[in-house]
């Protein structure tokens, strides 16, 4: 059917382009029909998470390579094109960042002011992160990368809490710090790439052919994995994070925490590992070293936050540690793990920062010490914090379990001594979050003066319907979820170790000297 | 003493006291005057040596430099207007916002 | 349908009626908890919809019992069903998968039987409490996860179980939350055991590494293939989970603490199922643990220290409640130490007859308080055995099952286990203590003075609480009818389970027992060894409960001065042996500190104010450039005539 063929190619277009027309339209709206815009950017929205599922439903998870590819050329003769494409992680993550996004928007009569701006930021947003999932061209990438920037940054700056312009800066400055190094290493490659095959080319299945001296590829990784290590967190990097999240509004650290958070790693996985084979799998112990230190930083920390959203955010650098730990081993566990986490982390976190978002609405406070005994006032508040938290400390059943679970293996099968020190981060957690619920929920009533205390609304009902039905679906029957994710994992490990000069299982030490330790022993 | 000598003579004095009433002059009539001296100074410059080497082209940007002055004098003086709206006084050391 | 077409029809269907174990009380949850929506009168139909769900497990599984042949010879009968592959990745396979034998029969027999009573049970206990669907549906989530945990079969699925229930227990002990006390109480056991499980999951990574699958089966297969060092190891991480989730010393501080739930909880949870899960597990695991002999010796140590500990600790505790949850961390400890000898069928005998005399201990336990206004304290009750001869007969049978008098099947399940102690390999290379007692030996020791201090703390709770005068307030009154009637259904297993059943149990876990134990009844009486251990622990039993009758009676003024005699501040038995305080100032405050020190000093001083910093730097040199900036166009024009000059005077000298 030529509509299917049709359907095929530029679902993805459309899938970039819908929200961008949802955004310019809420725009153009004027801002007194608040309403109306408000019931634009929700069709726009549940159209695009319509799509997402329609991509998901039709992806085929058997199949290697990229599906649903497109390819328009952009700047021939600079060799930069609009190239898009999906594999089984990114069909995942841009699922994941309709739905959160849809759910934003459903959620955001919350906002108070402005509004229709608020909602074309949103759909702007969602533009640049849906552009970042399918992007196969390092420069369009690029482009979305930093478009995507432009509404964040609006998004904590206008609709922030008291500290706004504080944290709206320091975002854009540490994103922009990585993400301009990273462009110099794009453009350079790109010039490397002329020089050995005598045509320009952006496209990232290109250059995985390229020829790199051992330094040059050290210092390139070096630029794309800063510019990813920042928007992951890695630790000493993350001191944006907790800003953010707690100067940002509760659709906004929804959206950072549960997508922005991913581009790092989705980053390192789709860029960097073809690209730098050999200097990804170098690093592969200094990224267990950053996820284990990751994981028990954050969790500490978040154990002694006052600030409930601060909680959170510290614990999604925990999360995020054991993201970078499974990417880190290399194999297909770890892999597989991380990428599940990174789609679990999405919902639980998003969750939470929702939950904290309906405590705020309330009550016009985030200290936890201003809260108790909510679970008398709140039963249906409660119940879902306390999945929601259930998940985010990995019990069995829940998806969070799936994803640590693989992680801690893949961990152990790396080094057991990280999945050792890993496996603290599954106590800690359990410390933090349950302690911080104690505080919330448990004991004599307690609220700040002149909080409205009811429980959940029909509005905020929708939103946690979805995401508890994630949590438990994911949790009880994962595995067609690991299905999607086998091939990118296999691939990625196939392009560590084919495409890699000194590919990481190989001993050091050469045959013969093999020889003589053998003849030693 | 030929006459080039002295007309670039009589231009550099003009130039320099031009400079200096731009440099020490806190009206700004007088250091817009004082430019005024200045541009005449090169033009007398000009004069002299396009006399000097033949060449007409030196009266050419004389025409060109009298036209710009006459511009420059009429932006400036709607300039100063402005500045005196706003501080209420043509001191040049009175109107300094953009001071770091 | 006669018999034999039932059994027929059974057997075909056996696959369901094994789901139907488990879905039971996951639909009793669920549906228990949708009375929420029922006015308050008729939310009582939660609790009767648990005991339904409850009943329809136990119901199932007493049909296993009858219709599949658990006595055969040769091969056992067993019963499975594979659900569907739960996480596949990369060679590890997790199935949900369930599987039936005898040691799995056993288990599911008693957590339903005494399950389905403690439910009943809790619909008069819960009678006045406002959130009943709540409490129910935990209770048969509870019951569901446990099911689970017996049922499966690999070690990932069982963690989903081991998990789950401790989940449930969680949220049971701070089932009344508004009282922050009982949520702290439920936080801690949440945490005490995820650093169990923390060695759990570890022990499962090490065990799939090395064996490429979690079954059971495969485990069991390739055990005679895998590095001893791996063994040792595997089953000592596991142990650790089994040490959290069963209480034992160095994790054994969340039992007590879980009192603070309410009394059916602590009936079925924290007595009679769910912190056995640890002693199921490495019964589960046996074949494992009996290549680890090192492992073996460590579970006795810590199996005997810990019972003389939580009995010492029982002595002079003053709340009912923590009387009894002090005694099942030392029934554990018993149960671990058969563990240790390697008689794991013993382990189970012991946790069946515990199940039931705990079960009904804390049940009794329950109706007096209830009877007495919610009060926990001894030194306000007494004389009880009047207002409340029902909870007093269901109280004095389960004291004399516990205690190991003649004839309680206490006595049969601790015999056994002291048998199997004094006759445990010498798992330390045949060393002796001094040369003159083998280990076995002595722990054999330990373990008699156990039975003789379970007795004494026993015989006192028992004095204090019904013998003597009512010196509390107000009428103490007998309780429902069903708590009454879940009471008095458990007396008969708890007194004469060990007399009557105990060989055919015994005889069905007979893959699980110890290979020199494996004597015949008539054998074991006319083993001189038997007879002489059994008339000893006897005994020391029979002496305990004679002491404290006389102590209270005639001794009541020594008792008083030697309860005295050391204040309670320093007395090492009413400070518990000070371990909270130890874990309190060793792990938990220093921990505390390190947090803060990470996030004031590390988080906030080092990054983010370094980060400022950089940032300050970059304004302070945009601000001293601005200096330059004055404003005025004289400094412009001076600096643009010297930038002309320098330029010239340099372009013209080079």
């Amino acid at each position: 059917m030529p509509f299917d063929i049709d359907l095929a190619g530029s679902l993805l277009t459309v899938l970039v382009g819908l929200p961008l027309a949802g955004a310019l339209i809420v725009f153009l709206m004027p801002q007194s029909r608040e309403n109306a815009a408000q019931w634009v950017a929700v069709s726009f929205s549940l159209a695009e998470l319509c799509l997402g599922v329609l991509l998901l439903v039709r992806f085929q998870a058997y199949l290697p390579g990229y599906q649903f590819t497109q390819h328009i050329d952009w700047m021939p003769e600079l060799g930069i094109a609009y190239r898009v494409g999906v594999d089984g992680l990114s069909v995942l993550l841009i699922v994941l960042t309709s739905l959160l996004s849809a759910l934003v928007v459903i959620a955001a009569p919350s906002v108070r002011e402005k509004r229709g701006a608020y909602l074309g930021c949103l759909l702007f947003l969602e533009a640049g992160m849906v552009g970042v999932f399918c992007a196969l061209d390092l420069v369009l990438f690029y482009v979305f990368w930093e478009a995507m920037l432009i509404p964040m940054y609006l998004l904590i700056g206008i609709w922030g809490g008291e500290r706004r312009v504080y944290a709206a800066l320091k975002f854009v400055l540490f994103t922009a710090i990585g993400s301009l190094l990273m462009l110099a290493a794009i453009i350079y490659l790109g010039y490397r790439y002329e020089q050995q095959f005598g045509m320009p080319s952006f496209y990232l299945s290109d250059w995985s052919a390229l020829q790199l001296g051992l330094r040059e590829e050290v210092l390139l990784f070096g630029a794309f994995a800063l510019a990813f290590a920042i928007k992951i967190p890695v630790v000493p990097l993350h001191s944006w994070l907790p800003d953010a999240h707690v100067e940002a509004p509760a659709g906004g650290s929804v959206i950072l925490a549960g997508v922005l958070l991913k581009m790092g790693l989705y980053g390192l996985i789709r860029f960097c590992v073809p690209v730098f084979p050999e200097a990804c799998a170098g690093a592969g112990p200094l990224f267990v070293v950053l996820g284990v230190i990751g994981i028990v930083f954050g969790a500490l920390v978040a154990w002694v936050q006052d600030d409930v959203k601060k909680l959170v955010a510290y614990s999604s650098i925990s999360h995020l540690g054991f993201c970078v730990l499974g990417f880190g081993v290399f194999n297909v566990w770890g892999l597989k793990g991380a990428m599940l986490q990174m789609l679990n982390h999405g919902i639980s976190t998003g969750a939470l920062f929702f939950l904290v978002g309906v405590l705020y609405d309330r009550a016009h406070s985030r200290r936890i010490a201003d809260f108790g005994g909510l679970a008398q006032k709140m039963p249906l508040f409660a119940f879902v914090f306390l999945s929601v938290s259930l998940s985010s400390i990995a019990l069995p059943l829940t998806n969070g379990f799936v994803g640590e679970f693989l992680i801690l293996f893949g961990a152990y099968r790396f080094q057991p001594y990280a999945a050792v020190a890993a496996v603290s981060g599954v106590v800690l957690g359990a410390v933090y979050m349950l302690s911080a619920y104690r505080r919330l929920m448990f004991g004599d009533f307690m609220a700040p003066n002149g909080a409205q205390i009811h429980d959940l609304n029909r509005r905020e009902k929708i939103v946690f319907v979805p995401l508890l039905a994630l949590v438990l679906v994911i949790g009880v029957y994962p595995q067609p979820v690991l299905d999607l994710l086998r091939l990118p994992a296999q691939q990625t490990i196939s392009q560590l170790s084919t495409e890699g000069r000194n590919p990481p299982e190989v001993n050091i030490l050469g045959d013969e000297e093999r020889i003589i330790e053998k003849g030693r022993n | 003493m030929t006459v080039t000598a002295f007309s670039l003579a009589v231009g550099l004095v003009l130039f320099l006291l031009g400079a200096l009433g731009v440099l020490v002059r806190r009206n700004v009539l007088i250091v817009l005057m004082c430019l005024e001296l200045m541009l005449n100074g090169a033009n007398l410059s000009f004069v002299a040596l396009a006399q000097a080497f033949g060449d007409l082209a030196g009266q050419v940007f004389v025409f060109f430099i009298l036209a710009i002055a006459a511009a420059e004098a009429a932006v400036g003086l709607a300039i100063v207007l402005c500045v005196f709206r706003n501080y209420r006084t043509v001191d040049v050391n009175e109107a300094a916002s953009l001071h770091g | 349908m006669n018999y034999g077409e039932l059994n027929q029809w059974f057997l075909r269907e056996q696959q369901w009626a094994l789901l139907l174990i488990l879905a039971a009380p996951l639909a009793g949850a669920l549906f228990s908890y949708c009375t929420i929506s029922l006015g308050p009168r008729r939310q009582m139909l939660a609790g009767w919809i648990a005991v339904c769900a409850a009943f329809v497990s136990f119901a199932v599984s007493v049909c296993f019992w009858l219709f599949l042949d658990w006595s055969a010879e040769g091969g056992a009968a067993n019963s499975g069903v594979f659900l569907f592959p739960w996480i596949a990745a990369g060679g590890l396979h997790l199935d949900a998968a369930l599987k039936l034998d005898s040691l799995s029969l056993t288990m599911i027999l008693t957590v339903t039987g005494v399950g389905t009573l403690i439910h009943l049970y809790a619909i008069g206990y819960m009678a006045h409490d406002h959130s009943k669907p709540r409490f129910f549906s935990y209770f048969n989530l509870f019951l569901f996860f446990m099911l689970l945990l017996v049922l499966a079969d690999n070690l990932g699925l069982m963690f989903v179980g081991w998990e789950g229930v401790g989940l449930c227990s969680y949220l049971l002990i701070g089932f009344w939350h508004q009282q922050m006390p009982n949520a702290r109480a439920g936080q801690k056991a949440f945490v005490v055991n995820r650093i169990g499980d923390a060695g759990f999951l570890l022990g499962m990574f090490l065990l799939a590494a090395e064996v490429g699958s979690l079954d059971f089966d495969a485990v069991q297969d390739q055990i005679a293939y895998l590095n001893p060092w791996a063994i040792e190891a595997a089953c000592m991480l596991l142990l650790l989970g089994a040490v959290g989730k069963s209480a034992q010393i160095p994790l054994f501080v969340w039992l007590p603490d879980a009192m603070a739930g309410p009394t059916p909880v602590s009936a079925l949870i924290h007595a009679a199922t769910m912190v056995t899960a640890g002693v199921y597990m490495i019964v589960r695991l046996s074949p494992l643990y009996n290549a680890a002999p090192a492992v073996q010796f460590i579970i006795l140590a810590l199996g005997s220290l810990t019972a003389l500990l939580a009995a010492s600790i029982a002595l002079v505790q003053y709340d009912i409640k923590k009387v009894l949850a002090y005694s099942t961390v030392s029934q554990l400890g018993y149960m671990f130490m058969a563990l240790g000898a390697g008689a794991y069928s013993y382990a189970m005998f012991h946790l069946v007859t515990h199940a039931f005399f705990k079960g009904l201990l804390f049940m009794a336990a329950g109706a007096v308080i209830t009877g007495c206004r919610h009060e926990q304290d001894m030194r306000r009750f007494g004389g009880l055995w009047s207002p409340m001869w029902g909870t007093f007969i269901a109280y004095l049978a389960g004291t004399y099952a516990i205690a190991g008098l003649p004839l309680g099947s206490g006595a049969y399940s601790k015999e056994a286990i002291l048998w199997a102690v004094y006759t445990a390999p010498d798992t330390a290379a045949g060393l002796t203590l001094f040369n003159l007692v083998s280990w076995g030996g002595l722990f054999w020791g330990i373990g008699l003075a156990v039975a003789f201090l379970t007795a004494c703390y026993m015989t006192r709770s028992l004095v204090l609480t019904f013998f003597g005068s009512y010196r509390g307030e107000g009428e103490a009154s007998e309780s429902s009818a069903t708590m009454l009637v879940a009471m008095a259904v458990l007396i008969p297993p708890a007194m004469f389970f060990g007399h009557s059943r105990g060989i055919p149990l015994l005889e069905s876990l007979r893959p699980w027992a110890r290979q020199d134990l494996l004597l015949s009844q008539s054998e074991l009486m006319r083993d001189d060894l038997y007879r002489a251990l059994e008339h000893i622990a006897l005994f020391a039993a029979g002496a305990g409960v004679v002491l404290m009758l006389l102590a209270y009676s005639i001794g009541r003024g020594f008792m008083m001065r030697l309860g005295n005699c050391i204040p309670e501040r320093i007395n090492p038995l009413c400070c518990k042996w000070w371990v909270d305080e130890l874990y309190e100032y060793l792990i938990v405050r220093p921990l505390a500190f390190t947090a803060r020190v990470l996030f004031f000093a590390v988080d906030r001083k080092l990054i983010d104010r370094s980060i400022d910093l950089s940032a300050e730097i970059a304004g302070a040199s945009g601000q001293m450039l601005g200096l330059l900036h004055t404003g005025r166009i004289g400094h412009y024009l001076l600096i643009m005539l010297a930038g002309l000059f320098f330029g010239a005077a340099f372009w013209l000298v080079f």
